[in-house]
């Protein structure tokens, strides 16, 4: 005997759960989605603007608007090299600002020894490893594939160029020479990276495919 | 308690029962983007846990949202922020070992704070949570489960290498049975790790996450569509995601795929997913993988010299065996209907 | 008009004035108030906030730590609780996060002990936070606002801590003037994070990890950061001064300016210390007296310290540590201050003791500093000194040996010859004429005592008088027997918050304590005092009867109370035990008491003032007639109806009903 059909509750505006006994099939909705009014328009995207800080040859180089900028100078010029401005820009308008003498002894070091990341430049790694990779382009799919590149755990292999003649690349400083690129690209897609030059290693084709 | 239902179909799933529209399915690999960590971290050549965090990180640049993540101690803390961050657009907010959970919950308050104040919308961003296995299953478990059990809106990843890796492969809440790590060796009397492990899924959705579930950075298809839905889904999220480790598991870097697919194969890690409902206290679990043929566990032991001692004695592949059947008859209602049918679903990766 | 305000509900408008965004908690003994206090204006919505429920306090730091990159996050807690916390909290600092936290300070055990001392404030003072010390609850409330202000000044960017003592700070009821919003505004404007986590424009890694060269790097620049603390705090305590008309600086100096001998202290425990420079000052044969009460205990003031000490020419220190610091030669602030007293004054500084002091709710009295001041007269004339802490209040080991055959033998091996020179000097022991009033209420837990001690606190202060009550915590269980003090002070000069424990009224709640063999009720009332007594079939007659004390000792008033709630419906006796009470007491007029409380009572307003005047015009002090017996009933429905929001552990009256007035 069949059991009895029903249809779970479901903001899914497309496909419908409809339970028969411990199980759930997803079908093409075909009941009708309780009209519900609209999800408020989406929120602005407000973001929040961080405080900045700035030596006296950075302000000596840019106006603030609002900011009395001969006075800050010269109160920056009292305290000297340790003079430091903070300022406070919410959308662009100077909302806090305060000359102080900068806390402290070693300045490479950022307060609360905080790292801004895009100031950072990537470590280079490729003493790590022991073979040489390269992306033969010939045979690279370019971005109909990349497989290559959501495997690798160093983020080494970057797509170049769009469409046709696309292809990839592998970033020499970033490579530590895993071979996870390369047996992805045998096993599922072209088998077009080289090791050491060579598309075509013995020892490691006969462990991973029996060739 | 609640009541189980099983997704009839088995494989990739971008809908959801909470969200309206699907989840983007990159098929077409040109729609990745590109950017996860930045390179040159001091990750093991052939981490598995890396390649997991890139793919959580290019599936959130999927929602457009600005990720904030709060880092617990461990491998992957240590090595992308060694005297530099390789988090690149990424905010990063790491506090300490036992606090992710708490760490998690502080900053999504203080994003509802900002909200409140009019100085931030809280739909521009993504808070996750992003911690190992020790973080997660030993000490920093409280933080986790409380943090599940407030239901603040976020998403929390376990990179689970299945041991302490960070500070020289000690025996986890998650290690297998019968592996041996330094503090759980293969000694003459005492062979390896005697737990069995716990499983996160099934402490998250007793605690309350609206959605759970398991992946693998191999089925990249299958983890990204996972990390967007629990970006999407309100509530707390936690997915877990199996991370190969060649220095822990002693294994070489180059089988990152094969072990992935072996352990699959093998079941001893299941992908699956689970919707918690609460208004009717059921929980709808999709299988997202099913091998088409189940192969013995010892061929995954065979690959890992962890398993070295164990793979020897007979007695401990079989329970071995039998903690693997135990655990997959779970799923038995959903096979027995897709053999009835004929029709075996396997995704491909 | 002050505010009558507990420590912790003091500390918890200081975090509502500071318009702290996130408050995560976890509760514990003796901090626990400050939370609830805010939790309850953040769930009527009286405060913009978000609270979290944290599972532990090491959550509730973390989340402190991850909340305060963003927004002005606080959260309060105590003992156990802290050093939980610690773990995490030198994060705060490694990072340059402005969190604030309230402790209310309390021993650590083990043993467990729940009531006050400062061995958890000293456990936290390396994890590179600014410690200040509040020695009341005004204090509290404008510690916590200044602690913002000085921790989010652009040079400093560090956690900071306010400590209160725990009970005799954190639960006493005072006189507190609650700052003006607008004012605390413009002192303390909003928090700018100088790295934002949600500002993807500049993504940052807070919390990177960082190898020996830029460690060592990191942590030169945080001590520099800690140190510039000092200046910023000096001028916000000023600029605090100037807008609210109470200055603070890094430590107060009470007494001679040109003092020979100093007590150095930190905190509530001063205020018994207060009483007894005031009353040695001048004294003849008595040199200069001062106390030095330090407010900023991290970073120490050491340059500051010095310099007073040596401005004021001091011969002699006994610093009182109410904490340890084991295995180390002396306990932290001695060893700060022999530092810098060492360091800055090389060899021309005052000598200096070390005592150990007020250990795990142990009181620090009167007659401590008077033997404290005693000892350092003996130190500044030359005599040997022990180069390791004395304490106080330990029998065989006392400050000064008065029996040889009492102390501790092998002591008298150690410091035998150290006592032997040492003299009591009897003129700093003369006793101290008690300016004040002391009261103290026996009731059952639940029975409401402490809501109409508060009450009556708030009417002592209305008639122009300084107050204080100071409930018993710790032990209380339904139906256990508690007590509550109130002290009245009738010198309106100078403030005095410390009690002499000789009570010029003793209150019982209910008749059956004359009969608990743990209660001597008489003990401590002065001779001719006042003892009011709730009963329904007890004359005065029969009470003197059991307690075995003549007309002249005790003046016997009893009320009827649980009959005249009963009449009025009212669940407690509470309203009409305060009116019994005036009718016993008449040093605050009862008219100005009922305008106060006609404004304040607890909900139904009409009832609880008729309970009041009822009992104020059935009190009696003459022989009554027994009315009926029903009084045991009504006391056995209250115990089994009492739950824990009946406990008035806030301002009186309820939070709720003061914002709802304004």
């Amino acid at each position: 005997m069949k059991p009895e059909e029903r249809i779970l509750e479901s903001p899914n505006k497309h496909k419908d759960f409809v339970v028969s006994g411990s199980l759930v099939s997803i079908r093409d909705r075909q009941s009708k989605l309780a009209t519900q009014a609209e999800a408020a328009s989406k929120a602005e995207g407000k973001v929040l603007t961080a405080g900045e800080i700035l030596t006296i040859e950075e302000v000596a180089a840019k106006s603030i608007d609002g900011l009395d900028m001969a006075k800050t100078l010269s109160a920056m010029g009292d305290i000297g090299p340790e003079a430091r401005l903070f300022i406070y820009r919410p959308n662009g308008k100077l909302a806090r600002h305060e000359v102080f003498a900068d806390p402290r002894v070693c300045v490479d070091i950022h307060r609360g020894a905080v790292i801004e990341n895009l100031t950072e430049k990537p470590k280079d790694v490729s003493g790590w490893r022991t073979h040489e990779f390269f992306i033969d382009t010939k045979g690279c799919l370019g971005d109909e594939c990349g497989r290559c590149a959501i495997v690798c755990p160093e983020n080494a292999i970057h797509l170049r160029g769009k469409g046709k003649g696309s292809f990839h690349e592998i970033d020499p400083l970033a490579c530590k020479g895993c071979y996870i690129c390369w047996v992805e690209c045998v096993r599922t897609a072209a088998d077009c990276i080289l090791v050491d030059g060579k598309t075509f290693d013995p020892v490691m084709r006969a462990k991973h495919f029996g060739e | 308690m609640y009541k189980i239902l099983f997704n009839r179909h088995i494989g990739l799933n971008p809908h959801s029962l909470m969200l309206p529209e699907p989840v983007q399915d990159i098929a077409e690999y040109g729609a990745i983007p590109t950017t996860g960590l930045t390179s040159g971290h001091q990750g093991c050549a052939g981490c598995g846990m890396v390649s997991g965090t890139n793919q959580v990180l290019r599936a959130l640049k999927l929602t457009g949202k600005h990720v904030v993540a709060s880092i617990g101690t461990g491998c992957n803390e240590v090595i992308t922020t060694q005297n530099t961050s390789c988090w690149g657009d990424a905010s990063v907010d790491h506090n300490n070992f036992p606090n992710t959970g708490a760490t998690l919950s502080g900053n999504i308050a203080a994003l509802k704070a900002l909200e409140m104040a009019g100085l931030a919308s809280a739909d521009a961003f993504v808070n996750l949570g992003m911690a190992g296995d020790g973080g997660t299953y030993d000490i920093g478990l409280q933080a986790l489960l409380a943090w599940i059990a407030r239901g603040e809106n976020g998403l929390y990843v376990c990179l689970n290498n299945q041991a302490y890796m960070n500070t020289g492969v000690q025996g986890s809440g998650a290690t297998p049975f019968g592996t041996n790590t330094s503090t759980t060796p293969f000694g003459k009397i005492v062979h390896g790790n005697q737990r069995t492990p716990q499983y996160l899924p099934d402490l998250a959705l007793a605690a309350g996450a609206r959605y759970v579930a398991t992946a693998c950075p191999v089925h990249h298809r299958d983890l990204m569509i996972k990390v967007q839905k629990a970006a999407a889904i309100e509530g707390p999220c936690v997915i877990e995601i199996y991370s190969v480790c060649p220095e822990g598991w002693k294994s070489e870097t180059d089988v990152f795929h094969e072990i992935t697919q072996l352990a699959l194969e093998t079941r001893a890690w299941i992908l699956y997913e689970a919707e918690r409902d609460h208004k009717n206290n059921m929980v709808l679990f999709t299988l997202n993988y099913a091998p088409k043929k189940h192969r013995p566990v010892s061929e995954y032991l065979q690959m890992q010299e962890r398993f070295s001692g164990m793979r020897e004695l007979a007695e401990m592949v079989e329970k071995t065996q039998e903690i693997i059947e135990a655990r997959w008859s779970f799923w038995n209602p959903v096979l027995a209907a897709n053999q009835t049918h004929g029709e075996e679903r396997v995704h491909d990766a | 008009m002050a505010t009558v305000l507990s420590g912790n509900a003091a500390a918890a408008w200081g975090f509502r004035l500071s318009r702290v965004q996130c408050y995560p908690y976890y509760p514990i003994t003796p901090s626990t108030g400050c939370s609830q206090q805010i939790s309850r204006w953040v769930n009527d919505g009286a405060m913009d906030a978000l609270t979290i429920n944290a599972e532990s306090e090491h959550s509730a730091a973390s989340q402190i730590i991850a909340a305060g990159k963003s927004v002005r996050a606080g959260t309060a807690t105590s003992s156990k609780g802290l050093l939980y916390m610690i773990e995490v909290l030198e994060n705060a600092a490694g990072a340059g996060v402005p969190a604030g936290i309230f402790l209310g300070n309390r021993a650590t055990g083990a043993p467990i002990n729940i009531w006050a001392d400062n061995t958890d404030a000293y456990a936290m003072r390396d994890s590179g936070a600014i410690q200040l010390f509040a020695s009341d609850a005004q204090s509290a409330l404008d510690g916590v606002i200044q602690g913002y202000r000085i921790a989010e000044d652009i040079k400093v960017r560090l956690p900071f801590s306010v400590n209160l003592r725990g009970f005799t700070g954190t639960h006493a009821y005072e006189g507190v003037e609650i700052p003006d919003q607008k004012a605390v505004d413009s002192l303390l404007p909003s928090y700018v994070p100088l790295y934002s986590l949600f500002a993807p424009g500049k993504p940052v890694t807070y919390g990177a990890m960082l190898s020996a060269y830029p460690y060592r790097r990191h942590k030169r620049n945080q001590m520099e950061v800690l140190r510039q603390a000092t200046a910023v705090a000096q001028k916000v305590g000023k600029e605090f001064g100037k807008t609210f008309g109470r200055a603070y600086g890094l430590f107060e100096w009470i007494g001679d300016p040109k003092a020979d001998l100093v007590i150095a202290l930190m905190g509530e425990s001063a205020s018994p210390g207060e009483v007894v420079v005031r009353h040695l000052q001048g004294r003849e044969g008595i040199p200069g007296v001062a106390l030095l009460k330090i407010r900023l205990f991290s970073p120490f003031p050491a340059r500051e310290i010095a310099e007073a000490l040596a401005k004021a020419k001091t011969k002699a220190v006994v610093v009182l540590d109410e904490g340890l610091q084991h295995g180390a030669v002396f306990p932290p602030l001695a060893q700060r201050l022999t530092t810098a007293v060492h360091l800055h004054l090389e060899g021309k500084g005052p000598r200096i003791a070390s005592v150990i002091g007020g250990l795990g709710g142990s009181e620090v009295r009167q007659e401590h500093f008077q033997l404290m001041f005693a000892l350092a007269d003996n130190i500044a004339a030359g005599k040997p000194v022990r180069t390791e802490p004395y304490w106080l209040d330990i029998d065989e080991d006392p400050i000064f040996c008065e029996s040889e055959a009492q102390v501790s033998p092998k002591l008298l091996k150690k410091w035998g010859e150290v006592w032997r020179r040492h003299e009591r000097k009897e003129k700093y022991f003369a006793p101290i004429p008690a300016d004040t009033h002391e009261i103290r209420i026996y009731s059952r837990a639940g029975q409401g005592a402490i809501t109409s001690a508060v009450g009556f606190t708030g009417a002592g202060i209305l008639s122009g008088h300084q107050l204080l009550t100071v409930p018993a915590f710790g032990s209380e269980r339904r139906g256990a027997i508690i007590t509550t003090d109130t002290l009245i002070n009738l010198n309106k000069d100078k403030k005095v918050r410390s009690f002499n424990r000789a009570w010029n009224a003793v209150v019982l709640y209910d008749d059956t304590i004359l009969y608990s063999p743990e209660h001597q009720v008489l003990d401590g009332l002065k001779e001719g005092g006042l003892l009011l007594v709730n009963t329904a079939n007890l004359t005065t007659k029969k009470i003197r009867q059991i307690l075995n004390a003549s007309e002249s000792r005790v003046r016997v008033f009893t009320v009827n109370a649980n009959e005249i709630a009963h009449r009025i419906g009212l669940k407690h006796i509470n309203m009409t035990m305060l009116g019994a009470f005036h009718k016993a007491y008449q040093e605050i007029p009862f008219d100005v008491a009922q305008t106060y409380y006609e404004k304040n009572v607890p909900r139904p307003r009409d009832a609880s003032m008729e309970a009041i005047r009822q009992g104020f015009a059935q009190t009696t002090d003459q022989v009554t007639i027994k009315p009926k017996k029903e009084s045991r009933l009504v006391t056995t429905q209250e115990f089994l109806d009492w739950r824990p929001d009946d406990h008035g552990m806030e301002s009186w009256p309820s939070a709720v009903e003061e914002y709802q007035h304004g």
